[in-house]
Order: C-alpha cells, then structure tokens, then sequence
C-alpha cells in the first residue's frame, strides 16, 4: 500500500515537472520584448500580431527604398542648412563626416562633402555578409 | 510492479516537455523576429524622413544605422535554433532577409555619399540596387514570418 502510494506520488511529481518545465519554457522569450509579452493575447493573436509586424517592416522598408530613389532622381537642390550629421551614429557614419570635414572646396554653401567619400563607400561595403 | 504507470507517467512528461521546448524554440525565434522586424522598420521610416527632406547626409547616417541594425539582426536569428523544419526554414529566409537588408542600406548610404559628391549617376544606380535589396528582403522576411504563424 505504502509502495503504491509512493509510486503514485512519483507519478504525479514527474508530470507536474513535466508541465512545469514545459510552461517555463514555452514562457521563455528575450528580454527585449516587454511590449509584446505584457499584453494578455492568444497564440494566434501573437502570431498574428507578429505577421503583421514584419509585414509592416516590409512595407517601411520598401516605402524607404522609393524615397531614397526619388531622392536620388531629383534634380533640385538638397535642404543644405537642415542636414546635419546626428549624434548617435556609428562609425562608419562618423568616418563620412570626417571626411567632408577634411575636405571641400568645391561644393556649395557649407555643403562640405568631398572626394573621400569613395574610399567610406569601400569600407562600408566590406562589412557585408 | 508499480513500475509501469511511473514509466507511462514519466514518458508522457518527458513528451510533454520535449514538444514544448520545440515550440519554444520557434517561438523565441518568432519573438527575435518580431522584435528585430520592429527596429529595422523604424530606421528605414527615419531613411525615408531623411530622403523626403531632401537631406543626404542625413540619410546617409540613417542608411548606416538601418545596415548596422540589419546585420545585428542577423547575428541575432544565426544563433537562433528552431527545432521543427518549417522554424529551420523561417530562419534560412530570415537570415537572408536581414543579409539583402544590409545590403539595401549600404547601397543607400553609397546613394547619399554619391549624392552629395554631386554624382549623379551613381547615386541613382545605387538606390535602384538598394530598392532591390529592399524589396527582395521584404519578401523574405514575410515569408518567413508566415512559417512561423
């Protein structure tokens, strides 16, 4: 009798662990998402929600990709005084600035960008993969 | 005697478990995505800002920004380990989604550098290749997100 209550209680103990370690896990998710995990949804209405935010990333990035080739079709002039370089940028950013800092005689009014910029471009492009 | 209802039991939790840590795996691959989804979204909306100001170099940083992001996104769905076929098959597409991404904001900020050397040409030609990238990566990500509904 003592045996059998044993093994049940066993019994119950490996799947409470089960469905505990299976809830942990299933939990688990980054730090980072806190928006995302506050929010009391359902499976599908996560997966759903998730779906559309890649959608909506694509749709931003592609709306990004036109404008930057309208931008580049233009034949105005661009807004010299309101483009300046930000604070928060990396590197590669910072090198582009050096460069039209040290360099620019032959652009317009305080638009100092230069010739150097073709060797930035380079080291840029080395970071892909 | 008792041994086989413990056993019965055990299986059915060590099951339980495993099943659960397989979803788990996509679903932290479906969360990495999301959150990554989000950031490049919101660097390309400051790409676009930029260039309909007219403001290449300030495009140029954001491009650069949006290619840095691109990259960490990809690192960050490399490490990654979906443990069903369709999760494996969402993170080929994703990693490939976030590599052309890279590849779009290096040919912007290529865009905007030329664009402010007065070069014309090569500016255009550098936003076509970027809006390229772009285009092919969206496509991707999206697919990859429907494998992981």
């Amino acid at each position: 009798m003592l045996k059998q209550k044993i093994a049940i209680t066993v019994a119950v103990g490996a799947l409470a662990a089960g469905v505990g370690v299976a809830s942990a896990l299933a939990d688990n998710s980054p730090s980072g998402t806190t928006a995302t995990t506050t929010t009391v949804t359902t499976g599908d209405q996560q997966n759903s929600q998730q779906g559309t935010d890649e959608q909506s990333a694509a749709n931003d990035v592609a709306d990004a990709a036109n404008d930057v080739q309208s931008e580049a079709n233009n034949t105005g002039a661009d807004d010299q005084s309101g483009d300046q370089q930000g604070n928060d940028e990396q590197g590669a950013a910072n090198d582009v600035a050096d460069a039209a800092n040290s360099t620019g005689a032959d652009d317009q009014s305080g638009d100092q960008q230069g010739p150097n910029d073709e060797s930035g471009q380079q080291d840029d492009n080395g970071q892909d993969g | 005697m008792h041994r086989s209802p413990i056993l019965l039991v055990a299986t059915a939790a060590l099951t339980l478990a495993i099943s659960a840590s397989a979803a788990a795996s996509n679903a932290t691959l479906r969360t990495n995505l999301n959150t990554w989804s989000k950031r490049i979204g919101t660097d390309a909306r400051a790409v676009a800002l930029a260039a309909q100001s007219r403001q290449p170099r300030r495009m140029t940083s954001s491009a650069i920004r949006f290619h840095t992001d691109a990259l960490h996104a990809r690192v960050a769905v490399a490490s990654q380990k979906p443990s069903t076929a369709k999760g494996a098959q969402a993170r080929r597409l994703a990693l490939t989604a976030f590599t052309d991404y890279g590849l779009a904001g290096t040919k912007w900020a290529a865009s905007g550098r030329a664009r402010l050397a007065h070069q014309r040409a090569s500016s255009i030609a550098d936003a076509n290749a970027g809006a390229t990238y772009a285009r092919t990566g969206g496509k991707l990500l999206v697919a990859a997100s429907k494998l992981l509904r």
